[in-house]
């Protein structure tokens, strides 16, 4: 009886949704550590949530340039794009929490469809200047409607009607709290299902579409069907990621929204794998969540705050130079390795 | 008015090639419904069996005497000892051999050779030990069990043979039991399908007299008994090159037809002027699918080409690398997938269960061109013959009737060549397709096709059959050149 439940629970791991499951479970644990006084830092917590919330937005990257072959520079736009839309409903509009995440779910679709038809005729890197073209557009529409300032959103007060759990007028930290466990399982929810559609015959008609367009043709793929779908999904998780990152981080300029973060989000996916979700999301972790989390604490980054950069950078040289697959093919490559090893071994001992 | 019409007869036509996707998909499946029903039987009728077995082993044990027993379970447990033991002596025959190649004196040779010997000795006395050990264990497990003597053994024997026969019996009933819920099972999903088929196949009438109601283009043209695909006065023209010039001719049902020519004689336009990759500038290609209906071929988009039965191949190989060979098969079969995208986002038992039919074609097409030991190897770095195979695989996967192969030999040998012939030959019989190839081996050609069109600068030379063609004067003189 043992044996079989040990059995069960290896057949459970093997599930590929389970690895997510695990993730969400530790994800929550930090801010339990943290509230239970074992991680004293919230500067810790806050970059484990920037770390979620960019992962969001890099699943759908993932999907659209591992999987499409479309090379998009305007994410972060669309990030901003999200941020701003929730401070026009939420904040300006005073229409409720979910309500307005779903209103920008709905814009995300449009737009997204628009980049896609405008993916039908360019390609390459011609498709990534346009996109970032875009996203200048939107930054500076941001900048004119906006201004320069820095916008706060309020504290969530009310869900469905009632009291926000863990609002309270004199304004605690909880709110906080209670978000992170809302953007967690969100979190998880986004990477099972990316991780389903990977797996389906979408993932297999784009990768087919990637390789070749005309064989894909042959074989009854509809090209421009796959790629506004993968402009879409891409959009649309962006767009989630912009609300999502307002209702934790709660403030904003137009400044955040620049280059640098595309840029950023493509260093994580390529450097994480772009094939890979898991890969995907440590990329995430590398780029953006090593210097909150590890690297404040050390007096030499707290001096040299742009340090970081040149590691990020000499991370992908070596990256795109020896691990073309991304870092998730590291567990795969040491395997490999330890069964060399042990062949080796094998014929030291035992002779031929 | 005539654009809304047009609207309308696409959207009722749409509707009913859905419909008829759903009536093919039910039954399709119900074929599945029933071999997965005999696999599931057997495994309930091998848990069975065991279970017998299981229960009879103890009936077994008390008809055999004592020491025959122990005797064949210790050369049992013997065995799989022996096959770590053989390890051992290796690996001290390994340290011997280094030893002395390390060694130069005579003293230290010595030293190693006995060092071997006693290691020797002791792995002998260990697999000694074992034995006895093992031989004590069993014989007292089994004493309380086995006969006493010959005298009970035969007594027991007589039981044994009893309960045998009634295990026997149960195992039968157990297997008719199954049997009569297989068939149960296969019943009540036939009316169900049954039912679905009804359904679906009056919807899919229905709709088809709507479309038919607003069809704009009728095509009137009526093919000749006997012919599939029928190219009419054909013309594909780039800028000002004519790279097909008025050509004409039909392909009838269930041959194999080759089209050759000299380099750039315009065999692969031809080829992309049917599969719609290129639209052609004046003529019509005229198709007829397998409900007997005559489609204008020009009229359907690049992708929607392989639903109406024609699938085509590339002249040079055209796989998704970052995938396996099973899931480069699914990839093909793409067009008889019917779940949305919510289904994929959620993995709904409908995806799940379209999923695991088209698996099963698959390895059954694997299975059939010897590739299933492939199934889960990435075609990277494989072989160019095995390639092509994949690729011809590939076109077996969606219901085609006519397959379009674009220089099926080349970069083949000599002895893959001869595969490939036999192959298509075999396909063409047994899948019960046209098949239309275009081919620079002469040989292969001339062995396989029933029909040969000869082409040069976009022009028909001459179609016949291999024999008329090889003594045909202009294929020659476009061939070998002329005075």
């Amino acid at each position: 009886m043992g044996q079989s439940i040990a059995l069960r629970i290896k057949r459970v791991l093997k599930h590929p949704l389970s690895s997510f499951v695990i993730l969400g479970i530790v994800l929550l644990l930090v801010n339990v550590f943290y509230r239970a006084g074992i991680i004293q830092d919230i500067a810790f917590v806050r970059s484990v949530a920037r770390v979620i919330i960019y992962s969001i937005v890099a699943m759908g990257f993932s999907l659209l340039l591992g999987y499409a072959g479309l090379a998009s520079l305007g994410t972060s736009g669309l990030i901003g794009l999200g941020a701003f839309l929730i401070q026009l409903t939420y904040s300006q509009k005073g229409i409720p929490m979910v309500i307005s995440i779903l209103i920008c779910l709905v814009i995300a679709l449009v737009v997204g469809a628009l980049i896609g038809f405008i993916s039908l005729r360019i390609e390459g890197m011609y498709l990534a200047i346009i996109t970032l073209c875009l996203s200048t557009i939107l930054v500076e529409l941001f900048r004119i409607g906006w201004g320069t300032d820095t916008f706060n959103l309020p504290r969530v007060q009310t869900f469905f009607g009632k009291e926000f759990p863990g609002y309270s007028s004199d304004g605690g930290l909880l709110v906080r709290d209670v978000m992170y466990y809302i953007l967690v399982p969100l979190f998880v929810i986004v990477a099972m299902l990316t991780s389903n559609l990977m797996r389906s015959p979408t993932g297999r008609a784009m990768l087919a579409m990637k390789d070749s367009d005309s064989a894909a043709k042959a074989m009854g793929i509809s090209v421009l069907k796959y790629r506004l779908i993968a402009f879409i999904i891409a959009t649309v998780y962006a767009v989630f990621a912009g609300c999502l990152y307002m209702f934790y981080f709660r403030s904003t300029t137009y400044t955040d929204w620049g280059l640098a973060l595309s840029l950023n989000i493509l260093a994580a996916v390529i450097v994480g794998g772009s094939k890979s979700l898991l890969g995907c999301i440590l990329g995430c972790f590398i780029i953006f969540g090593i210097d909150g989390m590890f690297l404040q604490n050390i007096p030499f980054f707290q001096n040299n705050t742009n340090f970081i950069y040149i590691i990020s950078g000499a991370l992908i040289i070596i990256v795109v130079m020896f691990y073309p697959g991304g870092l998730a093919h590291l567990w795969l490559d040491l395997k490999i390795l330890i069964r060399k090893l042990k062949l080796k071994w094998r014929h030291y001992k035992y002779g031929d | 008015m005539g654009i809304s019409k047009k609207l309308l007869h696409n959207f009722y036509s749409n509707r009913a090639e859905n419909f008829k996707d759903n009536l093919d998909g039910a039954i399709e499946y119900n074929e599945f419904y029933q071999e997965k029903q005999e696999v599931l039987l057997k495994k309930h009728y091998d848990k069975f069996v065991a279970q017998e077995q299981e229960k009879l082993e103890p009936i077994r044990l008390s008809s055999v005497l004592l020491k025959s027993e122990v005797k064949i379970q210790v050369a049992e447990k013997l065995k799989s000892y022996d096959e770590k033991d053989i390890w051992r002596r290796k690996a001290n025959t390994q340290t011997q051999v280094r030893g002395l190649a390390k060694a130069t004196t005579d003293s230290d040779k010595q030293k190693i050779t006995e060092a071997y010997e006693t290691q020797l000795r002791s792995l002998d006395k260990r697999r000694e030990e074992y034995e006895h050990k093992v031989t004590a264990s069993i014989s007292s497990k089994l004493q309380s069990v086995c006969a006493k003597d010959e005298k009970e053994q035969k007594e027991n024997l007589a039981k044994y043979e009893v309960a045998l026969a009634e295990s026997d019996k149960r195992c039968k009933a157990e297997h008719q039991k199954l049997e009569v819920q297989k068939q149960a099972n296969i019943k009540a999903f036939q009316i169900k399908t049954d039912a679905k088929v009804s359904k679906a196949s009056k919807k899919y009438e229905t709709t088809l007299v709507d479309a038919k109601k607003y069809s704009a283009s009728k095509v009137d043209q009526k093919l000749e008994k006997n012919v599939v695909l029928s190219l009419h006065n054909l013309t594909m023209q780039f800028g000002g090159l004519k790279a097909v010039d008025n050509l004409s001719f039909d392909v009838k049902k269930g041959e194999i037809f080759g089209l050759i020519g000299p380099n750039g004689a315009g065999k692969t336009t031809v080829f992309n002027c049917i599969t719609q990759f290129y639209k052609p500038t004046k003529g019509e290609v005229y198709y007829e699918d397998k409900t007997g209906q005559v489609l204008l071929l020009n009229e359907a988009k690049v992708h929607n080409v392989i639903k109406k039965g024609i699938v085509r191949t590339f002249q040079n190989v055209e796989l998704v690398w970052e995938l396996t060979v099973l899931e480069n098969l699914l990839v093909a079969a793409h067009s008889l997938f019917k779940s949305n995208l919510f289904d994929q986002f959620i993995h709904t038992p409908k995806l799940k269960k379209e999923e695991e039919m088209i698996r099963a074609k698959a390895l059954k097409v694997l299975d059939y061109l010897g590739l299933t030991y492939l199934q889960n190897a990435y075609p990277v770095g494989l072989p160019y013959g095995i390639l092509k195979k994949i690729e011809l695989a590939r076109t077996l996967m969606c219901n085609p009737r006519l397959i379009i192969l674009d220089e099926p030999a080349a970069g083949l040998n000599d002895a893959e060549t001869q595969e490939l012939a036999v192959l298509i030959k075999k396909i063409r019989d047994e899948y019960k397709v046209t098949i239309f190839l275009v081919e620079h081996d002469m040989g292969l050609v001339m062995d396989i096709c029933d029909t040969i069109c000869a082409i040069s600068f976009g022009k028909m030379l001459a179609i016949g059959t291999p024999k008329q063609i090889q003594k045909d004067p202009a294929v020659q003189e476009a061939y070998l050149g002329g005075e």
